[in-house]
């Protein structure tokens, strides 16, 4: 009787391994089969960088998607780039899916790089080498600038609600959850390096969410700090394993909610159909993402996606404002060169002044 | 009675292995506990107004990790043998970090800093074991030694992270006799995993020594 018991039991834990273990393997299949398609195809080729809607002469406030986390952002004449990876591998085995949609030529001189943390598909050293001579100053979070390497530009660190603005405009790091480190170990010694940023530059403020889990709470801190964003660029995955992602990256789902709490006008989605970096579908992050932003009824010009490469614009000039044209966007202009100042930064808050 | 001789050597260099393996967990665990590694930290340069420097610390993770040996084979006049390979780095110099972060590393070696150029000194205990031996009196088969030397790392390809090389000379006193050994290696994802190779001219039993090498800060 006891043995038939014990052969029993010892059936079933054989089928629950056996099921746990072909998951796996599927799984492992399906993440490894992309995998040697990026390697033996290359890079899916995309349009053409949308230079034009970019440098439009009747922009305020447009973005161009470079792919995953990289975002070039323009405001007035300023010009903003989030996490820059132009390379065809992050780390040591993710090839890139997509070419990504601008190169190293087409980057405007003058460059404010913005890190949001040291993860391989966020800060590349390759790139960041690469763009040496456009870039004017990079932001990276506390404990971050030891990852970079011997490059030419200024870095600065920001903690926590800290603000950088003595070259016009104003750069706050603002909390968001996530993990630090690079090599995995070395959390343990850098917990506090990854964050968001909220540019602020002539009276247009943009959040640039990095990577991120959901935090509402979070969200309405921000949202009291800078109670006018006009553009959220917010992370959609990866999605899967969700209990290991939830705590650090957020879905469509959450990310339409963080848009939401964080009362953005636009929200421009990013950090999905790069890279493999998770065990997501393929075009499964884009698919929740629409579907949430139908559940929660955004208007979808005000939340969708662009592909690699493409550009839209979000705030245009009124008729009376003058002319603002992006000074950096002629390339025979002198990269590095300290571009004049313009109208006055909007009005600062005083809890998020340097020093805070 | 060499053959006696022979069986006691073979038959005490287990304890032997033991007792440097328990010499080298006692060194790591004062490195890790004790006030002078708790200043590594302290005694970096200053922080800048813009950047916090490096407090790379020896924690139970990267302790653990240093116990990982790596494997390796050896070839010269008492045929092959098998063996493995610590390393400890009192110091490494790097010149691939940016400037306003210092370049010194003392005991925990970070990645970026190590494969993006630098240049460091190193203890490694080793042991080797020869399976067949001429089992001459003065020959015992097996030996936990220690390697002392030097290194540059040089980047190739994302600054080293995804592929980087290395040459090196090491000294090291193995069965009585003090030898010198060039090396040449080659690494790949952030320096986790390599091929090193050292020819030693003047070393009959290590010739060459071919090293997997498992490295983890």
């Amino acid at each position: 009787m006891r043995a038939q018991r014990s052969i029993r039991v010892a059936t079933l834990a054989a089928c629950a391994a056996l099921t746990l273990a072909l998951g796996i393997a599927s799984t492992g299949c399906s993440v490894v089969s992309r995998q040697m398609r990026a390697y033996t195809d290359g890079p899916t080729p995309t349009r053409k960088a949308d230079l034009g809607t970019l440098y439009a002469k009747d922009a305020r406030l447009s973005a161009l998607w470079i792919g995953h986390a990289s975002v070039l952002v323009r405001m007035d004449d300023r010009f903003f780039l989030a996490d820059p990876v132009l390379g065809n591998q992050v780390g040591a085995f993710s090839r890139r899916l997509v070419a990504a949609g601008m190169s190293a030529e087409e980057l405007p001189p003058a460059l404010t790089v913005l890190i949001s943390h040291a993860h391989f598909d966020h800060l590349s050293l390759g790139t960041l080498t690469q763009i040496d001579a456009k870039v004017r100053r990079a932001y990276v979070p506390v404990g971050t600038a030891c990852y970079l390497p011997n490059v030419s530009f200024d870095a600065r660190e920001l903690g926590a609600f800290k603000a950088d603005e003595d070259l016009g405009f104003k750069v706050t790091a603002v909390p968001v959850k996530h993990r630090g480190g690079r090599y995995g170990a070395d959390e343990m010694w850098n917990e506090e390096t990854f964050t968001g940023y909220v540019i602020e530059y002539h009276g247009l403020t943009v959040f640039f969410g990095g990577d991120t889990g959901y935090d509402g709470a979070l969200w309405k801190r921000v949202k009291n700090r800078f109670p006018s964003i006009d553009l959220a660029i917010l992370p959609i995955g990866p999605i899967h394993p969700r209990p290991f992602m939830r705590g650090m990256h957020v879905d469509g789902y959450e990310a339409v909610s963080t848009f939401q709490d964080l009362g953005a006008k636009y929200m421009l989605p990013m950090h999905f159909a790069t890279f493999v970096n998770s065990t997501d579908d393929d075009g499964e992050d884009l698919t929740r993402f629409q579907d949430a932003v139908k559940q929660a009824k955004v208007e979808p010009t005000r939340a969708f996606a662009l592909v690699q490469g493409e550009a839209h614009i979000y705030v245009k000039k009124d008729a009376t404002d003058g002319p603002d044209e992006p000074k950096q966007a002629s390339p025979t202009e002198e990269s590095k060169t300290n571009a004049p100042e313009h109208d006055a930064p909007k009005k600062d808050d005083d809890d998020t002044r340097m020093g805070d | 009675m060499s053959r006696a001789r022979d069986i006691t050597a073979r038959s005490r260099a287990p304890r032997v292995v033991r007792l440097a393996l328990v010499a080298l967990v006692a060194l790591l665990a004062l490195l890790t506990f004790s006030p002078s590694a708790r200043a590594f930290d302290t005694e970096l340069p200053p922080p800048t107004a813009d950047v916090r420097q490096p407090m790379y610390q020896p924690t139970l993770g990267w302790f653990a990790a240093q116990l990982l040996p790596s494997p390796e084979i050896a070839g010269g006049s008492q045929g092959a043998a098998w063996g493995l390979k610590w390393q400890l780095t009192p110091v490494a110099y790097s010149w691939g970090v940016y400037r306003k972060i210092s370049p010194w590393r003392f005991g925990v070696v970070d990645p970026t800093a190590r494969q993006s150029g630098s240049v460091e000194l190193y203890v490694s205990p080793e042991y080797v074991y020869f399976p067949t031996h001429s089992g001459t009196p003065s020959w015992k088969g097996d030996e936990l030694f220690l390697r002392y030397g030097g290194r540059a790392y040089f980047p190739l390809w994302e600054r080293g992270e995804f592929l980087s090389t290395s040459i090196g000379a090491s000294v090291y006193e193995f069965n009585g006799s003090w030898a010198t050994a060039y090396e040449a290696g080659v690494y790949g994802v952030g320096g986790l995993v390599g091929l090193q190779v050292n020819v030693s001219p003047s070393s009959g039993p290590l010739r060459v020594v071919s090293t997997a090498v498992l490295r983890f800060f």
